[in-house]
């Protein structure tokens, strides 16, 4: 099944969307989600994130230090969602 | 009268608490895990002179030890030796809530599954066979609804049956006996008769689970295997095991082990739980067939935006009207009250503020509604589920034109701010990759650009502001892929990479307090950038402006056509000259737009040195002054609701009064005529899509040369402004061919 998973998201020739592969595997969504957190524990998913290091300023503290909110916090950082693309084994 | 220790485990959230709250009441105390930061709960129950003491394991999704909750579930059930482990699980949710359940049962048959939650299993139409789970499992299953306080005389009866009856505990055996194939079989096996030989560790440690830790390669009992007296040869054992069966699967062994699990699992779910009602298709599955859609979601999206700046055009162009009014009537009045206050009328500090500053900022905050109303529309579409569905369409589109698929997430955020954006970059691995996304950011319009485009197209386009709005931000878009596609093909050859997976949320009504926080973060995140830089380049820019160029003029005292300023804009005019736009107050404004395209607007304002009317005027009291503001204020919110029918096409009257041409937009209009020999409107359209192409900022550039080095800040730079100049040369030259 997770290898399955790990399939699907690589053969995918466009985005996929959690619900339709829980759909098209038919497996539960939360399971799913179980199984997608095991395969990120793994390095096997990469989660794909706006900012990924504590030291990324954003576009005021490149400017303005003493202002900036940080990477967290910054406001012009849209909310995406979760997202996660396929690594390869044992990297 | 026996004592029994019972160890209460399961994943989060499945009601746990509530159950141990339930067995024990008040006789509980808590306290840590030894030398772990985790709280430790504990508490007794009696049951027929029986005394039970029951643990609270930390909520746990499996016992693959990958976090410390897992590590402590794990090393007590094994160490501690429990008479009895309860595992709660969601009813509900129950293919998740198994995994740990089997990985228990790996370790120990002395188990009680509880399923929880069965008031929602019957609300939502769901059976399931008790008996089937009872017998596949090989331990009690007992349904409850905890949170009714429904089955927990059940459960005490079934925890006090189950400790009797267990033999005595000198050794746990695993019960459940996963079918991990013929291969892996095997080597459990041989390695199962191994562990026999060393009787330490087959009297600590279940035998087919320590066969399966050793053949996974699991460091900690590696380690505990090593350093057990005369074991090493089990280790060499299990590595010789393990080499030929890793060289059968493309994942790790631990990772084949665990998709046995959960296969087993979904079978077992899928014999044991029964739908009673047909599914049902949820609303955002339904909304999402439209707007996830190859085409239909491009229909949506495009639509969406074209509200978005519908709203940020002309529904907030009453405010914009009503601090256009405030800033050049009371407020500049009330400053020259109070520099003649202070006898600085008439001096170069009067200029300054007045020329300078509030000439500047005005400028800008003039447009402040329009971000705001921006912020606003982006707000209810996050809130809403809908933006995680645009980078959705978004991405699919990328892909297909060979962009990578992770290129999304920083392109997207390209269009709040294009320098978080280059940060974001750094989520690429391909070295190509990052670069060829690096290039591509500066393209997707930021919010600072979006007032410029507010007031040419209020010049020059009244009546299709939001339309022409939308297409500089799909222009931008088009770019970017445009030049995507030519650079892979060239510079950055390549593939673009697999598929991604995106959880999208549920649609939800966006709440009021999530809007306004996310509204007012961003507006009072650009007044903290922009007023700030605003505030030095409108000073720098009147320092130029004030420094005469002709003899026998001085300082302050030179029109600004004769000033240092004039005179370094002038200098670039010839190669805006083929764009319609060579004027020299044009080339300053774009000058000014390297250092932030907040400032082309202040520039604007500088330059055009309109005559302030409010300094002709009688000045008024502070009580008029603050009963106009408010009038006018109050008008300005019914101007706004007024205009909101427009979002879908309505019109309600004459709703807003955006298209009253002020002195700026006169001034402006009359240079760009002049320049351009009577093409205007074209001439403004290059410029705006000049503004949106060239170089976004220097903060850009510096995240640029930081992430990808001077050179390639330098071509990025490059590409920038020649893409800028020819685009809005074939706007100007080719419009002028078509008109």
């Amino acid at each position: 099944m997770l290898q399955a998973i790990l399939t699907e998201i690589q053969n995918a020739q466009e985005p996929l969307d959690l619900q339709r592969l829980s759909e098209h595997l038919d497996i539960d969504v939360q399971a799913l989600q179980g199984m997608i957190q095991f395969l990120v524990r793994k390095g096997r998913l990469q989660p794909v994130a706006p900012n990924t290091s504590a030291d990324t300023p954003c576009s005021c503290g490149s400017w303005f230090q003493s202002a900036c909110p940080g990477p967290e916090q910054c406001p012009f950082v849209y909310k995406l969602p979760p997202a996660f693309v396929v690594r390869p084994p044992h990297s | 009268m026996a004592e029994y220790t019972i160890a209460l485990a399961g994943n989060p959230n499945t009601g746990k608490s509530t159950i141990f709250n339930a067995l024990t009441g008040s006789n509980q105390h808590t306290g840590n895990w030894p030398g772990k930061t985790v709280a430790q709960k504990a508490g007794i129950w009696r049951w027929e002179n029986d005394v039970f003491n029951l643990v609270d394991l930390p909520g746990a999704y499996s016992l693959s030890a990958f976090s410390l909750e897992e590590a402590i579930t794990r090393d007590f059930i094994l160490d501690q030796h429990p008479d009895l482990v309860v595992v709660v699980t969601d009813a509900t949710n129950l293919e998740r809530n198994l995994y740990l359940v089997v990985q228990i049962l790996e370790m120990t048959s002395d188990m009680i599954v509880v399923l929880n939650m069965q008031d929602i299993v019957q609300a939502q139409g769901l059976d399931i066979d008790v008996p089937h789970l009872e017998q596949r499992l090989g331990v009690p299953v007992v349904p409850m609804a905890a949170r009714q306080g429904e089955g927990i005389p059940a459960l005490k009866a079934a925890i006090a049956q189950s400790v009797r009856s267990l033999p005595a505990h000198a050794q746990n055996h695993g019960f459940i006996q996963i079918d991990y194939g013929a291969d892996m079989e095997a080597a459990i096996a041989e390695l199962q008769a191994a562990i026999r030989g060393y009787e330490a560790l087959d009297q600590a440690y279940p035998r087919r689970w320590l066969a399966l830790k050793l053949l996974a390669g699991d460091e900690k009992y590696r380690a505990i295997v090593a350093d057990t007296p005369g074991a090493a040869p089990l280790l060499n054992q299990a590595e010789t095991l393990a080499e030929p069966l890793q060289a059968l699967w493309p994942e790790e062994l631990d990772t084949i082990m665990a998709d046995r699990r959960y296969t087993w699992i979904h079978s077992l779910v899928g014999e044991a739980i029964h739908q009673r009602q047909t599914h049902h298709v949820s609303l955002t599955d339904r909304i999402d067939r439209v707007v996830t859609h190859p085409v239909g979601g491009l229909v949506v999206f495009f639509g969406l935006m074209w509200m978005v700046f519908k709203l940020s055009t002309d529904v907030a162009a009453p405010y914009v009207g009503w601090i256009t009014d405030l800033f050049s009537g009371p407020l500049t009045q009330l400053v020259t009250l109070l520099l003649t206050w202070l006898r600085l009328d008439g001096t170069w500090f009067a200029s300054l503020i007045t020329d300078g500053i509030m000439a500047g900022i005005g400028g800008v905050l003039v447009f402040v509604p329009v971000l705001m109303f921006l912020y606003l529309g982006l707000a209810l579409l996050e809130d809403s589920g809908y933006m995680a569905r645009a980078a959705f369409v978004m991405d699919r589109h990328m892909r297909r034109l060979g962009l990578h698929g992770k290129s999304f997430v920083p392109l997207v955020l390209g269009f709040g701010c294009n320098v978080p954006a280059v940060y974001a970059t750094r989520t690429l691995e391909s070295e190509k990759d990052r670069l060829l996304t690096g290039m591509l950011i500066p393209f997707m319009s930021c919010g600072a650009r979006l007032p410029v485009y507010v007031l040419i197209a209020n010049i020059f386009f009244p009546r299709y502001r939001s339309v022409v709005i939308l297409a500089m931000y799909m222009l931008g878009i088009f770019f970017a892929v445009f030049t995507g596609i030519l650079l892979r093909k060239t510079i950055f050859k390549g593939k673009a990479d697999a598929g991604m997976l995106m959880e999208l949320p549920s649609y939800r009504l966006p709440a009021a307090g999530n809007v306004w926080r996310e509204m007012w973060a961003r507006t009072r995140g650009f007044l903290a950038a922009a007023g700030r830089i605003i505030i030095l380049v409108s000073m720098v820019i009147w320092f130029l402006m004030a420094i005469p160029t002709r003899p026998g003029e001085h300082f302050t005292q030179t029109p600004i056509e004769h000033s240092a300023f004039a005179a370094l804009a002038n200098g670039l005019t010839p190669i805006f000259q083929p764009l319609g736009f060579g004027n020299w107050q044009s080339s300053s404004a774009l000058l000014s737009g390297l250092v932030a395209k907040e400032v082309i607007i202040s520039t604007t304002a500088q330059v055009y040195h309109l005559d302030n009317t409010g300094q002709e005027t009688p000045l008024p009291s502070l009580l008029i002054v603050a009963r106009t503001s408010v009038v006018s204020f109050l008008q300005a919110t019914l101007d706004t609701v007024r205009a909101l029918p427009s979002l879908i096409g309505l019109s309600f009257g004459n709703a807003n009064n955006s298209s009253e041409v002020s002195g700026l937009a006169l001034a402006v209009r009359k240079n760009f005529e002049t320049s351009s020999q009577g093409y205007g409107a074209l001439a403004g359209l290059a410029f705006m899509v000049f503004i949106l192409l060239y170089t976004p900022c220097v903060a850009t550039i510096a995240a640029q040369r930081q992430e990808f080095g001077g050179r390639w800040a330098a071509a990025s730079v490059v590409l920038q402004l020649s893409v800028a100049w020819m685009a809005a040369w074939l706007v100007f030259q080719g419009g002028r061919w078509l008109v």
